[in-house]
């Protein structure tokens, strides 16, 4: 089956593609992303400069390979922070239950009439710019979502029968948790998982754009998309490339989630 | 699914917003004899009031419909306007204005001397942004109606010049209550329409005291992004765009029928440094930033090449310039010497501030930033709005370095005043108190080769001390239509557009 889902092909390469470039800048870039050549400015792709120079001259692609490895950190440290506080609150309000569950469930509903980006708008206005507070506000904008999946399926999976069966032979509520409702919930959390990884990317890029990200002279792709974007009478190919290098790392992550939620659905059917 | 269609909609929306063309031509200009001019703004007017805005833009149009006491001509001389002469007292304290007689506001009163008394003092009162500019007129008294006399409270040679921004406009006192929005003056232009966010017609004065002017109406619409402005100038919907960019510019010169106006601007922009810092503090370390600093790299990355090296604070164009670009020339190994010398050669770490709404310091900025890191200062970049810009930088000095502009003043003392310690404008922290003492003879010196001297050494001082790296004298550039003729640009950001002429 897992052949024919081409979503999670298409998506998996996306990233690898994408990811690897960002990790690669870890060890090599072509040029230092930040260093100027004031006589190369404005370049068209060439044998030295492959996706050709910016404003200040700077090397497009250095600026993409590195500008790609803070994208996936920030987002997947804010997913995997969001995620994580999520799980937790919506755990202890599904098994919980009763008066606490109430609180937290109402709190969650809160966060959630928030946009998301006006959430986390807000919340770097708080915190100050810069990367740290990109990665919490994201990942606050995360855990509603997070939080309201985990109580969903705990709360459609806790009349099943061998949870029933669990129960009566006086299994714990934690032991029953981690035993059970996590393989029940997995796929559905790891399918928002990847598709919320895609969002992060476009709440940074978004940040960034806003001058409330990243700092520049960091590379963000937020920020070249905002700074190409002056100069789209002359110079159109420029905005191109960052909003390309957004465009197929996000779309790479929800055709993944995509794919995986086929695939799931599929296996649910067959069994 | 439809997440991904979004993203795609969206880039594509990004990229194709910026080639979209205006097509709906004004076609009508030809077909009668008024001659008609179409003029693109970045920004509309706040409101036409002169004695209650700051906002640029809005003096551009208010100084068409409103008079000053004295005019300037593009070299930033003064000429007489509604004063057709000034003298000053032997003591410096008492200015005797004469001034024009039968000049008549737009709703037919004749303008006095009284209406002049009314206007300056409702400049100086507390609603007034430029008041504090003015705090040095101790009185006005009306001597006859075209006669005016201005006593001061300290000797200031610079006054005359205050007259001439288009703030310290002349109002008919019975019309004060409207003039946000039905403004009324004596000036070559009258308000016929405004519609806030889209356009504003003005029509001739056919009565101004100085002879009409040759455009019987002009609408100036509002453009706010300078993609559309140039697709504007391109199709004709507009005949002159201001505001234009060194990147549009480059456009320009490739169309035919279009032409490209420059000149540098009354601009000193700067790298201020916060001398009160621990590292800064030290003449070498701020020496060792200016000789860092490559300035025609800054002028051609960050500004298209559209400015002047200058060396002190002072424009390039001002008669008061001294070169003193050769002071501490561009040079990174002495620089690197300079820093060894102050104890900072394992490297040191600076703040650099900007204030993001303006992309020519913010550019500036990052350019600079690359350029210090080769003499081993680690310059991180924070770009901040405008108002905390004001707040935390201008006004409350909690900062280490920053890029700004100062700009739109006549006299040298207007610029370099702010070097005085106890100055509200000193954010550089710096003290000198050789420079107060000049500064103080500065504005009473009456003999102009003396005061040319006493400002030639305060620039010569700064030019060696550093409290602020000094980089350009930008250009003002503008762009109209070939057919267009005697559009100037003047050294405080003003328009005539009783001069402008279409062939």
């Amino acid at each position: 089956m897992l052949r024919k889902n081409y979503n999670i092909w298409i998506g998996l390469g996306l990233i690898t593609f994408m990811g690897s470039l960002s990790l690669i800048s870890l060890f090599y870039t072509p040029f230092d992303p930040h260093a100027m050549h004031m006589d190369a400015r404005f370049l068209k792709p060439s044998a030295t400069f492959l996706l050709g120079t910016d404003q200040f001259g700077r090397d497009i692609l250095s600026r993409i390979m590195a500008g790609g490895r803070i994208a996936f950190l920030i987002s997947l440290l804010a997913v995997i922070f969001g995620s994580l506080v999520g799980f937790l609150l919506g755990s202890i309000a599904g098994l919980g239950k009763g008066f606490i569950g109430q609180i937290i469930m109402r709190f969650i509903d809160g966060l959630m009439a928030f946009p998301g980006i006006l959430l986390a708008l807000m919340l770097v206005t708080i915190l100050g710019r810069g990367q740290h507070s990109v990665v919490i506000a994201i990942g606050v904008f995360n855990i509603p979502i997070f939080a309201r999946l985990v109580y969903g399926l705990i709360l459609g999976n806790e009349n099943k029968l061998y949870l029933k069966a669990a129960e009566s032979f006086g299994a714990s509520k934690i032991y029953i948790l981690f035993k059970h409702m996590v393989p029940a919930i997995l796929p559905r959390f790891m399918t928002q998982f990847s598709s919320s990884v895609g969002v992060a990317i476009l709440t940074e890029s978004s940040l960034s754009f806003l001058g409330l990200g990243v700092q520049p002279p960091n590379p963000s792709w937020g920020i070249m998309l905002s700074e190409a974007s002056q100069y789209i009478m002359t110079n159109y190919y420029l905005p191109i490339v960052p909003g390309l290098a957004i465009m197929l790392t996000v779309l790479g992550f929800n055709l993944l989630g995509d794919g995986i939620n086929d695939m799931l659905v599929k296996r649910g059917s067959e069994l | 699914m439809k997440k991904t269609t979004i993203v795609l909609l969206l880039v594509l929306a990004l990229i194709v917003t910026g080639c979209s063309k205006t097509d709906n031509r004004d076609t009508d200009n030809s077909k009668n004899n008024l001659q008609e001019l179409s003029i693109g703004i970045a920004n509309d007017p706040e409101g036409l009031d002169p004695h209650r805005t700051a906002s640029t833009t809005t003096f551009q149009v208010t100084n068409n419909i409103y008079d000053t006491l004295l005019g300037v001509d593009t070299k930033g001389n003064l000429k007489p306007r509604l004063a057709k002469d000034w003298h000053v007292s032997d003591d410096g304290l008492t200015y005797t204005l004469e001034l024009q007689e039968n000049v008549f506001f737009h709703n037919g009163r004749e303008m006095t001397a009284e209406d002049v008394k009314f206007s300056l003092e409702r400049l100086t009162d507390d609603q007034s942004p430029k008041a504090n500019d003015y705090k040095g007129i101790k009185e006005i008294r009306v001597e006859s109606p075209a006669t005016l006399v201005i006593e001061l409270s300290t000797a200031d040679i610079t006054f005359p010049s205050l007259l001439a921004y288009p703030w310290a406009a002349i109002v008919p006192a019975e019309a004060v209550d409207t003039l946000k929005n039905k403004p009324i003056g004596t000036g070559p232009y009258i308000l016929k329409e405004w519609i806030p966010q889209q356009h504003l017609v003005l029509e001739k004065n056919k009565d101004y005291f100085l002879g009409e002017a040759t455009l019987d109406k002009v609408t100036i619409k509002t453009l706010p992004v300078s993609a559309s402005q140039l697709t504007s100038l391109e199709s004709g919907t507009v005949d002159v765009i201001y505001d234009v960019t060194g990147e549009m510019a480059k456009v320009i010169a490739t169309k035919e029928d279009l032409k490209l106006i420059n000149a540098p601007q009354y601009m000193v922009q700067v790298l201020a440094l916060n001398n009160a810092h621990p590292a800064l503090k030290d003449v070498r370390v701020r020496q060792a930033i200016s000789m860092a600093i490559d300035k025609e790299t800054i002028i051609l990355g960050a500004n298209d090449g559209f400015g002047d090296v200058i060396g002190s604070h002072m424009p390039s164009i001002s008669p008061y310039y001294v070169d003193t670009t050769s002071v501490l020339k561009h040079d990174v190994e002495r620089a690197k010497e300079l820093l060894k010398e102050a104890g900072y050669e394992n490297g040191l770490n600076l703040k650099l501030t900007l204030p993001k709404q303006y992309k020519l310091h913010v550019d500036s900025g990052q350019i600079i930033a690359d350029q210090l890191s080769k003499i081993g200062i680690n310059a991180e970049i924070e770009v901040i709005e405008w108002a905390s810009w004001i707040k935390d930088v201008y006004t409350e000095r909690k900062y280490e370095m920053t890029v700004v502009g100062h700009t739109g003043r006549l006299d040298p003392d207007a610029f370099l005043n702010r070097y005085a310690s106890d100055a509200s404008g000193n954010y550089f922290n710096y003290q000198n108190s050789h420079v107060e003492d000049l500064l103080v003879q500065g504005i009473q010196e009456r003999d102009e080769a003396k005061r040319k001297e006493i400002y030639k050494e305060i620039q010569n001082i700064l030019a060696e001390q550093v409290p602020a790296v000094y980089l350009q004298t930008t250009y003002s550039l503008m762009a109209a239509n070939k057919k267009v003729q005697n559009l100037n640009i003047y050294p405080i950001d003003v328009f005539e557009l009783r001069e402008i002429t279409i062939e």
